[in-house]
Parts: structure tokens; sequence; C-alpha cells
């Protein structure tokens, strides 16, 4: 359920007042822009989503209905620009074969003391496709099937992503804790 | 050097590492020994436990770039309105010629005849009353005009070559209408040589005379035809009134528009390909290691161009050109890349796209197939795409042009040069053939004010296209 404050702030967006849609901004691009950072491969990319990603949420604030968490609302809108932008660069990524550049090594941890940062350096160091299936599947909690509807591919291939994400993954935190012993 | 390798040796061969900070070190190497790297869901448990609920620092300008993005005009939306019109114009230009046989043409509810065989030699007007031909009225003696009304070209003398002469004895005057009739004959005082038909009530028949046959009324104007006939208006006047002269040469209810305003009208489609020269300059002085690694890794790669454009001939020797190009700029990133201790090269392709909209000035030097035009004049860039990548010392691995390119969406106005040789083919449905090399210069930089570096271009290349007369 909403707050009454932010039942009043989302109403106050809605009636243009640029105070009510900061204060909508302050609130909830924290966690955005935590949401951006998995999907993108670097800041100035999280960025640049974020950024996309308010000026929708802004623009569709009308369809929200107040049905359900608002966050939740944002934060889907937020996965959908973010494959949409990956959905754009997809032909430049494959051509440049830029997803095949080797794994970079982080920070010497053991996996217990992985902490957000090494987790998300992992992440993003995904090549493309798996990161954002890795994202959906993994911590958004979509299925498989809705993650070949939201990007366009063929069920099989959102598992096969998933499955080659999960190796490479595995083998950074084996040699982060290689390297840490 | 013995002695550099001893005073190493001795100052740190027996060191022993402080480890009064790492007490947890035991620990860690037996968590890391017994804990196997977790598999499947426990992986993505991992995961998402550590990364579902995080909340990141928005950096500080954040909101004022959404509050100006808010407030920007969708500049591409206008340019993209822009674009279309401009190519609904010349595609209704294209429309138009060859579609244009089907369409009717007069004012004042006249439409044209069709002479598909006006092509060749000299060919008659005839009024006709309906099915009986206006030559009873020359047997009857009713046909007063003799004066010649002398040859008359075609518009496009250059392009058809054809010659129609009217011979002002067929010019008839028409039999007068009994009754019934809502306009009625004119009054012998005012016009005694011509009356004004009722729509519908006259059509003229074309008579090929070097044919000696007379060409079916009623069929609508081929667009030659059509050209044909607004210069027989416009001779006509020279003896007779417009009015009297109308009926003679347009006969049928229909919609004819002048068709003086389309007589100089071309379509020109041309493909070509091109050289693109790329000019880096520094804005800021730590940016010149950026311009020496990007000057070593880029080299210009052949480009191309499609043109799709309408072309306005004012008098025999000034044109004017208009449409969209749509234009790529290529280059070529080569870079080497160390996996796996081996060195690969490698080798991408960056594109920099722009539909633009030139408008031509061109001054002709004519001749009789061939001529040669020497064009000039603004190229408005419509909008402008880049995708491909280039190093940067900043990074290890190739940068995204597009987004960390600084590259604007829209480059403004450019300057285009041509020469366009034109080669005439055919006779009876003449097209163009067009050779011309061009020149494009971009005064205006593709990078953003505040980039690191400013990257220009000009452009040279050689279009090859057919222009089609309307």
């Amino acid at each position: 359920m909403l707050s009454m404050k932010e039942k009043e702030l989302i109403e106050g967006a809605l009636r243009g007042e640029e105070r009510a849609s900061r204060l909508l901004f302050e609130r909830y691009s924290p966690m955005l822009m935590a949401v951006c950072q998995r999907y993108c491969r670097t800041q100035a990319e999280a960025e640049d989503v974020l950024q996309d990603a308010f000026i929708r949420i802004f623009k569709k604030l009308d369809k929200y209905g107040f049905q359900g968490s608002f966050a939740g609302w944002a934060r889907r809108l937020t996965v959908n620009v973010a494959l949409k932008t990956y959905q754009r660069k997809r032909y430049a990524l494959e051509q440049t074969g830029i997803d095949n550049l080797p794994e970079r090594g982080g920070a010497p941890t053991a996996y217990a003391d992985l902490g957000e940062q090494e987790l998300l350096d992992m992440v993003q160091q995904l090549p493309t496709g798996y990161r954002l299936v890795f994202n959906l599947y993994a911590i958004e909690g979509y299925s498989h099937k809705e993650i070949g509807e939201m990007m366009g591919i063929q069920e099989a291939s959102s598992r096969s992503q998933l499955l080659k994400a999960r190796k490479v993954l595995q083998r950074q935190i084996e040699i982060r804790q290689r390297i840490a012993i | 050097m013995s002695q550099l390798d001893d005073l190493f040796r001795d100052g740190l061969g027996a060191r022993k590492a402080d480890l009064s900070n790492t007490n947890d070190l035991w620990a860690r190497i037996n968590a890391a020994k017994n804990a196997p790297v977790p598999t499947g869901e426990a992986l993505d448990k991992t995961f998402r436990d550590g990364l579902g609920d995080r909340e990141a620092a928005v950096p500080s300008g954040m909101w004022a770039r959404i509050v100006a993005a808010r407030g920007r005009r969708p500049l591409a939306k206008w340019l993209a309105g822009a674009a279309a019109v401009l190519l609904l114009l010349v595609a209704g230009g294209i429309g138009y010629n060859w579609l244009g046989d089907e369409l009717p043409v007069t004012d004042n509810g006249y439409r044209n005849v069709n002479n598909p065989a006006n092509d060749d030699g000299p060919t008659a007007l005839h009024g006709t009353d309906n099915a009986r031909p206006v030559s009873d009225d020359v047997q009857n003696g009713r046909a007063e005009t003799s004066a010649s009304l002398g040859t008359l070209r075609g518009s496009d003398n250059d392009d058809t070559g054809n010659n129609l002469t009217t011979d002002a004895s067929t010019l008839t005057k028409s039999p007068a209408k009994t009754g019934g009739s809502t306009e009625g004959p004119r009054p012998a005082a005012k016009n005694p040589r011509y009356e004004r038909r009722p729509a519908g009530a006259l059509p003229v028949t074309v008579k090929n005379q070097a044919a000696g046959e007379d060409i079916e009324a009623g069929k609508v104007l081929t667009p030659r035809t059509v050209l044909a006939m607004g210069q027989i208006g416009g001779k006509l006047m020279e003896s007779v009134s417009f009015e009297e002269a109308l009926p003679a040469v347009a006969v049928v209810p229909g919609k004819f528009k002048s068709t003086t305003a389309l007589r100089g009208l071309q379509t020109e489609l041309l493909f070509g390909v091109s050289y693109s020269r790329q000019e880096l300059a520094i804005q800021d002085p730590s940016a010149t290691e950026l311009q020496v690694l990007r000057e070593a890794s880029e080299f210009p790669k052949a480009g191309y161009q499609i043109t799709l454009r309408s072309s306005y001939r004012f008098t025999d020797r000034l044109r004017l050109m208009a449409g969209l190009t749509y234009a790529e700029i290529r280059n070529e990133l080569d870079y080497d890349r160390i996996v796996n201790g081996s060195t690969i090269r490698l080798s991408t392709t960056n594109h920099i796209r722009m539909l633009e909209a030139p408008v031509l000035l061109g001054y002709t030097i004519p001749g009789r197939r061939l001529n040669v035009t020497v064009n000039g004049g603004p190229l408005l860039n419509l909008t402008t795409g880049v995708r491909g990548r280039f190093l940067a010392p900043s990074s290890s691995i190739p940068l995204d042009l597009q987004t960390d390119g600084n590259f604007r969406g829209n480059i403004g106005v450019g300057f285009m040069a041509s020469l366009t040789t034109a080669y005439q083919i055919g006779k009876k449905r003449p097209f163009t053939l067009l050779l011309e090399p061009f020149f494009k210069a971009y005064p205006t930089a593709f990078t953003e004010k505040g980039a690191p570096l400013r990257e220009k271009y000009w452009v040279a290349g050689l279009q090859l296209g057919v222009r089609k007369r309307l």
C-alpha cells in the first residue's frame, strides 16, 4: 500500500508540481540507480538509462493508477528502458564483438567476503546478453518465457544465456578466491 | 648490477611481513577452502541477496539533467516531420510523373485527350461534334480560321524533341446548338468563329496527319501530351483568345490545372560512393593523446549516399534542385587485442549516418543530348546518428561512439557542390542518365561543443543516376 505522503507526491507530480516530482525522484532514484548499474556496463551508461527511465516514469505516471507498489512499477519501467537501450545497441555490439572481451580479474576476495561492489563488478563485466538475462532471471525473478518475450529471444536462448552467465560468474568467484588465498 | 641485487636481497630477502592486522587470514583461508563456489540457484541467491535491494548514490546533477531533458523540444520529431514532408513532396512528384497518365487535366470542366501518336510528325487538332468529325464543318464551309498557328514545340525540346504542328484550318467553328444547352452558342457578334460548348458536348479528336487517322477522343492525357497542350494553349493566345482556343484543345470535362507549373519539374534518383576525410582537432590540451590514438587507429573507408530529388528548370540554363539524401560516412577502426597472450588484430567499421536535404541551384550549359550543370547550395542536415567505437587512452577497451563520442544529433547546415553531366536516352519515353561528381563540406563539427576532440568531415564522391521528366 502506498503511504499517504507517497500518494500525495504522485498526485502532485501528476498535476505537474515541480517540488513533488523532485521529491519523488529523490525518494526512488537511489533504488533505480542500483537497478540501472546492474543492467549497464559503465556508470555513464547507467546514468543515461536512469535519466531516460525518469523521463518515462513522469510521462507515464497517469498510467500508474495507484495499483500496487509504486516502487515495483517504477522498477519494471526502468528495467524496460534498460532493455530497450541495449536492444538498440545490440547490432553494434554483435558487429564489433565487444562481448568477446577477456574477463577482467577483480580484487582478491574470498567468496564469503564478497560485498555489493564485488558482486556488481562481476555482473557488470558479464557480456551484455548474459548480463540482461541473469539480472532478469536471478535478481528480478522473471521466468524464461517472460524474458524471451521482453528481449525478443527464444525461451531456450534465455536458458542458455543464464547457464553461461552462471559459469562466467562462478569462474570469476573462483579466480578471486584463488588470489585471495 | 650485482651490488644493486645485493642491496635488495639483503634488505628484503629475510623480511617477514607484518600480519598483525590480518588476524582473520587463517579463518578466511579455511572458509574459502571449505566453502565451495555456489552454483545454480545458490549462485543466483548470492547475487539476489547482495544486489536485489541495493541502493546506489545518484550523481548530484541528475535531477537537473532530467528537468532539462523533459523540457527539451523533441527536435528529432520535428526533423522527422520535415523529412516526411520532403519525402512526400518528392514521392508526389514521382507519383505524378508515372501515374500522371491516369490523371485527367483541365480547369473549368475540361479534361484532355490522349494522343499517344503525337510524338512523331506534325499533328492537327480537330474539333468534333461528338461522333461527327469536324471536317464536316470544313466541308460545309463553316470553318473561318485560316491563319497558321505555326509550329509548336513540346515543352521539353531537349528531352522529347517533338514538334506539334497545329493547322488552324482544322480548328473549326462548332455547329450551333439547337437548344437544351445550358451555355448555348456565343453571340455571333462577340465571337463569330468559335462558340463555347457545354462540358462534355464537344470532345476534340487529335488527328495525326502523318498517320492519317483520328485518335479516339475521351481518353486521358499522357504527361507529354499535357505539356504539348499547355504549349499549344500558350501559342493559341497569340492569335485567338484563350477561351476561344480552349475548346479546341481541351474537350472532355475534367480537372485540368495549369500544366505550365509542372513543365520544368523532373525527378532524379542517384546512388553514389564517397570518400570521407576525418579531421580531428583538440579542444583541450589534455586530449592530445586521444587525438594521436584516434588518428593512428581510424582510417577512411568508402561510404555511400542515395539521393532522391526534384529538379525544377526555370530556364534552359537555370534549375533548382531539392530532395532528400541518405549518406553514410564510414571509418575503419584497427586495434590490437591480447587474448591468452597472443595478439589479435581486430578491425571494425564505424558508421556516421545522415539524412540531409540538399537545396542546389544549377547552371546548365545546354546541349542537344548531353548537357552539363554546375550545382551548388546548402545541405540541411535533418538528423545524424553514429555507430561504432573508438580507442581512448583512459580505457582499456574501445569506447562506444554513440555514448562516449560526444556526437551531435544534428550537425546543422553544410555545403554541397557538384557537376552533373546529363545524357538523354530514348525518344518516345525519354529519360536522362546522370553522372555527378560531388563535394560536401560540413563547417560545423560533428561533435558537441564541450567535447575534448572536435571531429569534422568533408566528403567527395561520384553519383550515378537517372532523371525523369514530369
